[in-house]
């Protein structure tokens, strides 16, 4: 795989940026669209295209852009592999910013002004010296 | 993040010097600290009576109350841990040494009560059990900090700890000898180890909380 063709796809597929899949997740997306198209897709959280293959109205051919139902397929694929690191990083973030406020909160006050149980609070600090 | 009022500051119960603790805050979680407490207590006391062969002679039989006292020890821990969830952490503090003193007192003395029921009546095997388990009770505390506090409770000072578990030794070994459950070169050489076990624990553990405050975070 030459440095030209990996250009794109890194710029494309930044949550894929540790993940060892990266090349086969490239080479079989290469096959069917390009860069760009992903990127759009990424960038309308796959709306345009679920709002295609649920039979309404759109203003793009998503399906055809990404290379037909199995292009679709993957590119839906990497929409979740996005949301799932963006998922992970906020729920990385929410757990620092609750370990900081339970310094200043009980656990009980915490629940209680955020609206969430004490249990699925304290499962969230367990490993954050509670 | 904007500073916070530290909710227990706002009544005054607590003062920058003292630190917050679950006993030191009115409500659920001084209640709930309390009950582990006093649940530790009583699996300690069981388990000592349980090892007592005048109380307890059938105690290898019976291998429920070793579950039950197992099972008391968790929910024990599982209330002090829950009294910590109406406690704010940032200046979370050791248990106050009056309650630690007092623990191990009443624990001493359970001790103490046992040793000199077992010496005052020996069982018909006079070599089955005997003092062993007492001494062996009394002396683990000296050895580890095992019955105190999970996270987010910081470790206390080891004298409330250690100097009542040390009298109980001490008795132990004495009456024992006095009544003969013990040869007196056996109740020195047993004190003997026991202090230079203790020495070595201390020295250990004074080790590991100095390598903590020196390696950076």
């Amino acid at each position: 795989m030459d440095a030209v063709a990996q250009a794109g796809w890194d710029e494309v597929l930044t949550h894929r940026a540790l993940d060892p899949a990266f090349a086969a997740v490239t080479d079989r997306l290469r096959r069917l669209t390009s860069p760009a198209v992903v990127a759009d897709v990424l960038t309308d959280r796959g709306d345009g295209l679920l709002h295609q293959l649920a039979g309404q109205p759109t203003d793009r051919d998503w399906t055809a852009e990404c290379g037909g139902p199995l292009g679709a397929v993957l590119v839906l694929a990497e929409v979740d592999a996005a949301a799932s690191v963006l998922r992970s990083h906020v729920a990385a973030a929410r757990a620092g910013l609750l370990a900081d406020l339970v310094q200043d909160h009980s656990l009980v006050d915490l629940a209680d002004l955020l609206g969430v149980t004490r249990q699925a609070l304290h499962k969230t600090l367990k490993n954050r010296g509670l | 993040m904007p500073h916070q009022t530290h909710p227990t500051q706002e009544t005054g119960e607590l003062t920058g010097t003292t630190g917050a603790h679950p006993l030191r805050t009115r409500g659920p979680g001084r209640v709930l600290y309390a009950a582990g407490l006093v649940a530790d207590l009583v699996w300690l006391s069981v388990l000592c009576a349980a090892m007592t062969p005048v109380l307890s002679p059938g105690f290898g039989e019976r291998s429920w109350l070793l579950f039950a006292v197992i099972g008391v020890q968790v929910a024990s821990r599982a209330l002090r841990r829950r009294a910590w969830w109406y406690v704010p952490l940032r200046h979370a503090a050791a248990r106050p040494d009056r309650v630690d003193t007092a623990f191990w007192t009443v624990f001493a003395v359970v001790v103490l009560v046992l040793t000199v029921v077992t010496v005052r009546h020996p069982p018909s095997d006079a070599q089955a059990f005997g003092l062993w388990p007492l001494l062996l009770f009394s002396a683990v505390p000296l050895w580890f900090s095992w019955s105190d506090r999970g996270a987010p409770e910081p470790p206390g000072r080891w004298g409330p700890r250690v100097i009542p578990c040390a009298v109980a030794v001490l008795a132990v070994l004495v009456l024992g000898a006095t009544h003969g459950r013990f040869g007196t070169l056996t109740a020195v050489v047993t004190g003997v180890v026991v202090a230079a076990v203790t020495a070595v624990s201390q020295g250990v553990r004074h080790v590991r909380s100095r390598r903590r405050v020196a390696a950076p975070r």
